[in-house]
């Protein structure tokens, strides 16, 4: 048949090196989700694992410590303030409370990677199978490619033999092998 | 070149890498998820829920609530002791209350999540089997077209040293060594500058007549009624 074989067109290569780029870029993001996801399920503990737990702790207790004090100072100087009773059960609550809230950001901050591993997980399953699709197609592609060499070669064969056999026809026929 | 087509598999390949990654990075996620949603769906929450996360948020929660009573006892320090017992006591109720309120609280979230969770697992298992099935439809077609181009091979062979023949070795002499001279696609047009000799084939007329007629208990006609191709035809066809 002939003919220049056609390679990859342009935008199919912009597109493969962008794909590569893609799962490239995001390749240690990638792992850090799942590294963090099965940690927070398999031992709901990840703190040393996520950075920003420790930031949000420590921006929570900046927070909660400037609050005792403005509270402090507004009991200090409202009327009939001082070290009474009252003062001292609101200030007792509001640390207590601010302590506990403090406290919690972990649990929080795990919770809400776990109650979203479902999400994250279906994502990453349906991803998953969309590439397994792209794979499948390059193989049935290469399939239907080696069929068509396999053919290629077998109609290469067959006019070889064809030839072949019709010159000795044409040998014989022509007085070369007797009759 | 010609004909031969480029056979590489090169993002194929990629893709199927990245897939299984994906799928190899999320296989213990999904696996302990699963474990812990129908541990959720079983207990609701209650005895018997196995989820670390809840056991660590509950650990935390009364860490948290025993750090706060110290601070408050410190904070309430020559207060009045009914007072101070009083705060101290509801501080210590909601304590209870917040860690008691966490396995539930977090199962009743993986429960209401359950039904997307479960079937949000069926397209993407789906699209694997059509992936499968696409996968076997391709394979078949790629067998049937080499089946195909072996046999259309096997038929130019055929073609070549049978077909062209097959009317000859019919109507003409094969030949004692075998190789036959009839040798043109029609044998009946090439017949007469053949090397078969008119008088073996009226022969065999004569002697189909004689076969026909005994057959049919008639009387053999006196001249060879059908042509010598014919006759020499049904003959050979016949015998």
């Amino acid at each position: 048949m002939g003919g220049k074989q056609q390679g990859q067109g342009v935008f199919s290569k912009q597109a493969e090196q962008m794909a590569y780029s893609f799962m490239r870029g995001s390749k240690q993001s990638r792992t850090l989700v799942f590294q963090q996801l099965k940690e927070a399920l398999g031992t709901g503990n990840i703190e040393a694992r996520i950075p920003i737990i420790q930031s949000a702790v420590e921006q929570g207790l900046q927070q909660s410590s400037q609050n005792l004090r403005t509270a402090e100072s507004a009991l200090a100087t409202a009327p009939g303030a001082g070290r009474t009773p009252y003062v001292q059960e609101t200030l007792a609550t509001n640390r207590a409370t601010a302590e506990r809230a403090v406290a919690q950001i972990p649990s929080e901050v795990i919770g809400q990677t776990v109650m979203n591993a479902s999400n994250t997980i279906t994502a990453a399953n349906q991803a998953a199978m969309q590439l397994m699709g792209v794979a499948q197609q390059g193989e049935a592609l290469q399939q239907a490619a080696k069929a068509q060499n396999y053919a290629y070669k077998m109609s290469l064969i067959g006019g070889l033999v064809n030839g072949i056999v019709g010159n000795v026809r044409s040998y014989a026929t022509s007085g070369g092998m007797g009759g | 070149m010609g004909g031969k087509v480029d056979t590489s598999n090169r993002m194929g390949v990629a893709a199927g890498r990245y897939g299984g990654q994906i799928f190899g990075q999320t296989n213990a996620a999904r696996n302990m998820l699963f474990k812990q949603l129908a541990s959720a769906l079983q207990t609701g929450g209650g005895k018997g829920f196995r989820m670390p996360f809840v056991q660590q948020a509950v650990a935390r929660s009364r860490a948290a609530g025993t750090a706060a009573m110290a601070g408050a006892r410190g904070g309430l320090a020559g207060v009045d002791a009914s007072i101070r017992n009083r705060v101290l006591n509801r501080m210590s109720m909601t304590n209870r209350q917040i860690t008691s309120q966490i396995p539930t609280a977090v199962a009743s979230q993986m429960i209401q999540q359950a039904p997307s969770t479960a079937l949000g697992q069926v397209g993407p298992a789906a699209a694997g089997l059509a992936t499968g099935i696409s996968g076997q439809q391709a394979g078949i077609e790629a067998t049937v077209s080499r089946m195909k181009a072996f046999s259309q091979m096997m038929g130019q062979i055929a073609q070549a040293v049978g077909s062209k023949t097959e009317g000859d070795f019919m109507r003409s002499n094969p030949g004692t060594s075998g190789v036959r001279t009839g040798g043109g696609i029609d044998p009946y047009a090439s017949y007469p500058g053949r090397s078969l000799d008119p008088a073996v084939i009226n022969a065999r007329a004569t002697e189909y007549d004689r076969r026909a007629a005994l057959a049919t208990g008639t009387a053999m006609p006196a001249q060879p009624s059908q042509s010598w191709f014919s006759r020499f035809s049904n003959m050979w066809g016949g015998s």
